[in-house]
């Protein structure tokens, strides 16, 4: 896991190389200000996550994601989601559903004209029901097991440092990726869960996790 | 519109989902479901220090599986495992030493413990308390609560 993590950070810093220097060759790459910026209030969706729910049909969800511009480096960011894993295997049935919401910010590190390389800090809060209905346990000496685990409620926070790229596709028409590392926040473990499933943390069987996710956006724009 | 950099950042962007979800889709088999055993351990006090001795065992079996054993013939065995019963909140076992037989009860909660994706759930439990009869054995000692598939020493015996 270790070394995919890595192999994957190593990747998306030398795709985002190009990504920060294609768009102003004759610039200087480091140059915040001076280029042509929009100020506007942008709204997206996570596109990753209806891919995922394609390559992997038990877990499905949405994202929506906005961001309100501060300045030509600044940015105030709100994403909220609805998640859900519904395993269903010959051994036991586990279902996970619930909502998420995160919050913070974007600092731009490079920008030519609307196109952003920015590092951003969320806050973030997931609130899911859990239910495994059936479980089924070989137990060797004693015989099969049989059983169940009542639906539980459960609430968990979390903070999260986000490497965000957002290019301009069209007027107003964005994609983007995301890149972020997260942190559960006062985490006590759980005593039913070794690997966990948290709305809009993703699955971990720590308390610190990476996660990528895909975006396209539209600006409404709200003057110069 | 379009320039040739936006072309390459989608190329780029579309590469990089891709790569990532072609590693999400990649489900693994369970290659090892562990089980929780209780970790036992045998004591004796002599002169007033606890010390580990083993001790012989002739049988050991289960209540109910009685024509099971789990262990026989065992001399000077100073530690050994045992399966909990996740079907009840107590199991009991008959210890047959060479000159005594003694039977040691737990009452547990189970505690079904989701293990990955790929291995489901194994059973984990959460030991309440002891009852046992004091034949060869003197005294029975919880000392950690919590049997999970990590070999922890769970219980104590002194004899």
């Amino acid at each position: 896991m270790t070394q995919i993590s890595g192999f994957i950070i190593s990747l998306l810093l030398l795709l985002a190389v190009p990504f920060g220097l294609a768009g102003a060759p004759d610039e200087d790459p480091l140059e915040l200000p001076g280029t042509e910026y929009t100020p506007g209030l942008r709204f997206g969706f996570n596109v990753s996550r209806p891919l995922w729910t394609f390559a992997e049909p038990a877990r499905m969800g949405f994202e929506i994601v906005s961001d309100f511009s501060l300045g030509p480096e600044y940015f105030g960011v709100a994403e909220a989601g609805y998640s859900m894993r519904d395993l269903d295997e010959p051994s036991y049935r586990l279902k996970e559903n619930g909502l998420f919401l995160r919050a913070g910010g974007d600092r731009g590190l490079y920008r030519h004209n609307d196109d952003l390389i920015a590092v951003g800090v969320r806050a973030g809060v997931a609130l899911w029901e859990r239910d495994a209905p059936m479980i089924f346990v070989e137990q060797g000496y004693w015989g099969d097991y049989t059983g169940s685990v009542d639906s539980e409620l459960f609430i968990r926070q979390w903070a999260e440092v986000v490497l965000a790229l957002k290019a301009e596709l069209f007027s107003n028409v964005f994609i983007g990726w995301n890149l972020r590392g997260k942190l559960l926040l006062f985490d006590r473990g759980d005593s039913h869960m070794n690997e966990r499933y948290i709305p809009g943390f993703g699955v971990a069987e720590t308390s610190s996790t990476l996660g990528f996710d895909f975006y396209l956006y539209y600006r409404f724009p709200l003057g110069n | 519109m379009i320039k040739l950099p936006v072309v390459y950042r989608i190329i780029s962007a579309t590469a990089m989902a891709l790569l990532l979800l072609t590693l999400g889709g990649c489900r693994e088999e369970c290659h090892y479901k562990p089980r929780s055993y209780a970790g036992v351990e045998f004591f004796t006090v002599i002169d007033g220090a606890v010390v580990e001795a083993g001790i012989d065992i002739v049988e050991l079996k289960g209540i109910g599986r009685e024509d099971s054993l789990l262990y026989s013939n065992r001399p000077n065995i100073r530690s050994l495992t045992l399966p909990m019963d996740g079907n009840s909140d107590e199991s009991g076992f008959i210890f047959v030493f060479e000159e005594n037989t003694d039977t040691i009860w737990f009452s547990y909660e189970v505690v079904p413990f989701f293990l990955s994706q790929e291995c489901g759930f194994i059973l984990n439990f959460d030991l309440a308390g002891t009852r046992y009869t004091t034949g060869a054995i003197d005294s029975v000692v919880i000392v950690t609560r919590k049997i999970t598939s990590f070999d922890d020493t769970n219980i104590r015996v002194y004899h």
